[in-house]
């Protein structure tokens, strides 16, 4: 099963590493809205609560077609903002859609992501019932067929004293307490969404539910723009005793329609929970075997100095900071290993070098750059590049080394500077867009280490002249090069200029650098 | 100049690129579908009511080996079952058979009948009939008296995708065309 998933991640992945790349291009990675696509599905739903408050005020459950109508008729507000709803919650299951679609492909479904993984699934199935009951609220022929077809599925259910089914066989009118409960559900569902989005973000520190106000702004200016121009129309009045003619039907939540029709009730079921089960199981079937699995990080509680940092830092509150083992007061940081998904972000911002997965903290990271940098002598890189093995390639031109990290948010600041000791003209670090890292806060982390003084910060005496961080993802290794080219040129032109300085200012240089180390 | 240029360019391709997947949108949200083309021109025949089935009791003397199970304080002369009794359920168009089912009631719950048939458009003769499908074992009793068969002719016209329904009024317990 892993096989198949590592085989299908890596040809979608292809093909979403093309198109992330384009629309990068296109809109710049903070607007780009694939790697908002959680945040766009929230967005949607503030748009149809908004709308859908409008709405209701103009609903009769007495005459749910005809007050629907009259919604639609009112040309300065009713007929846009009803398509607006309409198109918001369209814009919903397709974001959402494609939320699952990237965490897929980009493997960040199984271990301690299963939860969002299930309550993400959950909660795409909410969306998809609550906007079935928002169909059968307008009563005209789309929502008859989806009330008869569903009324059939459920009634292979045995909970039903009576078949629910005959209240659609046309023996008497609908009653108001139909639509009633209908309304009820539809106005209720989003209350349960609210929280299963809860429980979906419950490991996350710091989630952002909504893209940048930028992005927001343009895709409800859009929405509504599109809203305007094409409203939703009526289609005709649901006839109990006339088989519904045909109409324009929404794909996103009559999808199922086709196959449904075509099955009986207890195939429909079968189907649909052979779906649901190899979806909802796709976190313990895919994930990868135990042994190939990364470890959970560990603390040196010994000799952690309760900074707060690491706990601060960590992406998926992994880490707690608990009271100091044995006699001595305070507390330390310590990782619970359930929630640590091994990203190695606390590795980076542990000054001590106290944090992280196995292998990979602050101290190994310093072990394994000297190793590194000792294989250069004769052939000392003007520029070392450091790069997270998801972001852009620039490739290894002459004149460079390159180092490869699982995230460049987990890169010690002092790997750095021991890179520029070593003999390195410059650094050049490149990690993914801050919105599509795979460890969520990596870049953002380590831009705040290198620039802004974030605790494990680059030291002072660094030139930061000598250190370039870049943010791309993967596909646009072209830029990455081009960058890479420009940033050689620079460190060229800083060592000629520290060349044909005299050797009083060298000396002086090298005596503040001596002091402030 | 020319990265103005560049710039200006890249927002008219990005709006057009997000307009067209807006529109993309809205396509796929109203996209013409008849679930029923199967059905083309034709009509349909509904056949939909509840019934209380009536139930057949049957009732024989406790045997020998079960009084010696049952203490004797909780021993009654004689066990019953409870069964309600199947209906048959068959139709005729112009004296062609259209439907034929044999229904059970579940439990002591009331006999659903629901089921659909295609017909072609235009004048036919309907005979529907709803009957027990045999008056229990000897010896039983039905509750409230053994069943009535139902039976409906009529004369129908139902006109292209129109649905014709066969329903049962309660108050009556006659058979009907809906119209």
């Amino acid at each position: 099963m892993r096989g198949f998933v590592t085989w299908a991640q890596r040809g979608a992945g292809a093909v979403l590493t093309r198109v992330d790349a384009a629309l990068d291009r296109l809109y710049g990675s903070r607007f780009n809205p694939l790697y908002q696509s959680g945040a766009l599905v929230v967005l949607c739903m503030v748009v149809l609560t908004a709308t859908g408050l409008y709405l209701t005020l103009f609903y009769r459950v007495g005459a749910p077609y005809d007050s629907v109508q009259r919604v639609t008729e009112q040309a300065w507000a009713g007929r846009w903002i009803r398509a607006l709803h309409r198109y918001a919650s369209d814009a919903a299951v397709a974001a959402a859609a494609l939320h699952a679609f990237r965490l897929f492909v980009q493997d960040r479904f199984w271990g301690p992501r299963a939860l969002a993984w299930v309550s993400g699934l959950v909660l795409l199935f909410a969306v998809l019932v609550c906007g079935w009951t928002g169909y059968v609220m307008v009563w005209d022929v789309q929502a008859q067929v989806l009330a008869v077809e569903g009324a059939r599925i459920l009634d292979a259910l045995p909970i039903f004293s009576e078949p629910i089914g005959r209240a659609f066989s046309g023996e008497r009118a609908l009653p108001g307490a139909f639509f009633f409960l209908n309304l009820f559900a539809h106005i209720g569902l989003p209350v349960g969404l609210g929280l299963l989005l809860w429980l979906h973000v419950s490991r996350l520190a710091r989630p952002k539910l909504l893209p940048p106000r930028g992005l927001a702004w343009a895709t409800v200016g859009i929405l509504a723009t599109v809203s305007i121009a094409w409203p939703v129309g009526m289609a005709p009045p649901a006839d109990l005793l006339r088989v519904p003619a045909g109409a324009p039907y929404d794909l996103f939540y009559a999808f199922w329609l086709p196959v449904s029709l075509r099955l009986s009730a207890g195939a429909v079921w079968g189907v649909g929970a052979a779906i649901a089960l190899a979806v909802l199981l796709v976190p313990a079937l895919a994930r990868p075997a135990r042994a190939r699995r990364p470890p959970p990080s560990v603390t040196d509680e010994e000799r952690c100095t309760a900074c707060m940092q690491c706990h601060i830092d960590c992406p998926y509150e992994a880490i707690a900071m608990v009271e100091r083992p044995g006699s001595l007061k305070g507390t330390v940081a310590r990782v619970t290993p359930e929630l640590c998904v091994s990203c190695g972000i606390c590795a980076g911002s542990c000054a001590p070098m106290l944090v992280g997965p196995p292998g990979r903290n602050g101290r190994q990271q310093m072990t394994d750059v000297r190793a590194r940098t000792a294989q250069w002598r004769g052939a000392i890189p003007d520029v070392a590049i450091v790069s997270c093995e998801r972001a852009a390639d620039p490739g290894a031109p002459a004149g460079t080394a390159v180092h490869r990290v699982s995230c460049a948010g987990g890169v010690h600041t002092s790997v750095v500077e021991q890179l520029l000791r070593a003999g390195a003209g410059g650094v050049f670090l490149v990690a993914c867009p801050t919105r599509d890292c795979r460890e969520r806060e990596g870049p953002q982390w380590l831009s705040e280490r290198l620039y802004h003084d974030r605790e494990a910060e680059l030291q002072a005496r660094v030139d930061r002249r000598r250190v370039r961080l870049l943010h791309l993802g993967a596909g646009r290794g072209r830029e990455a090069r081009a960058e890479l080219e420009r940033f050689q040129g620079e460190i060229a032109a800083l060592r000629r200029e520290t060349e044909a300085e005299p050797e009083l200012v060298r000396l002086c240089r090298s005596v503040e650098e001596e002091v402030a180390t | 100049m020319n990265r103005r240029v560049t710039v200006s360019a890249r927002a008219v391709v990005g709006l057009a690129v997000a307009v067209g997947v807006a529109l993309g949108t809205i396509a796929l949200s109203r996209i013409p579908y008849d679930p029923y083309a199967a059905v083309g021109d034709g009509a349909l025949l509904r056949l939909s009511w509840r019934a209380r089935a009536p139930v057949v009791v049957s009732c024989r003397p406790l045997t020998e080996e079960e009084r010696a199970t049952i203490p004797a304080h909780m021993q009654r002369p004689e066990v019953c079952e409870r069964q309600t009794v199947p209906y048959v359920l068959e139709a005729w168009l112009d004296g062609r058979p259209l439907l034929g089912a044999t229904l059970r009631a579940e439990g002591d719950s009331p006999l659903y009948v629901f089921r659909e048939a295609s017909i072609p458009p235009g004048p036919h003769r309907l005979r529907v009939a709803f009957r027990p499908q045999a008056a229990g074992p000897a010896g039983a009793a039905a509750e409230g008296g053994m069943p009535l068969a139902r039976t409906l002719e009529a004369e129908i016209r139902p006109a292209p995708r129109e649905i014709v329904l066969v329903r049962l009024d309660e108050e009556t317990g006659r058979l009907e065309v809906e119209r």
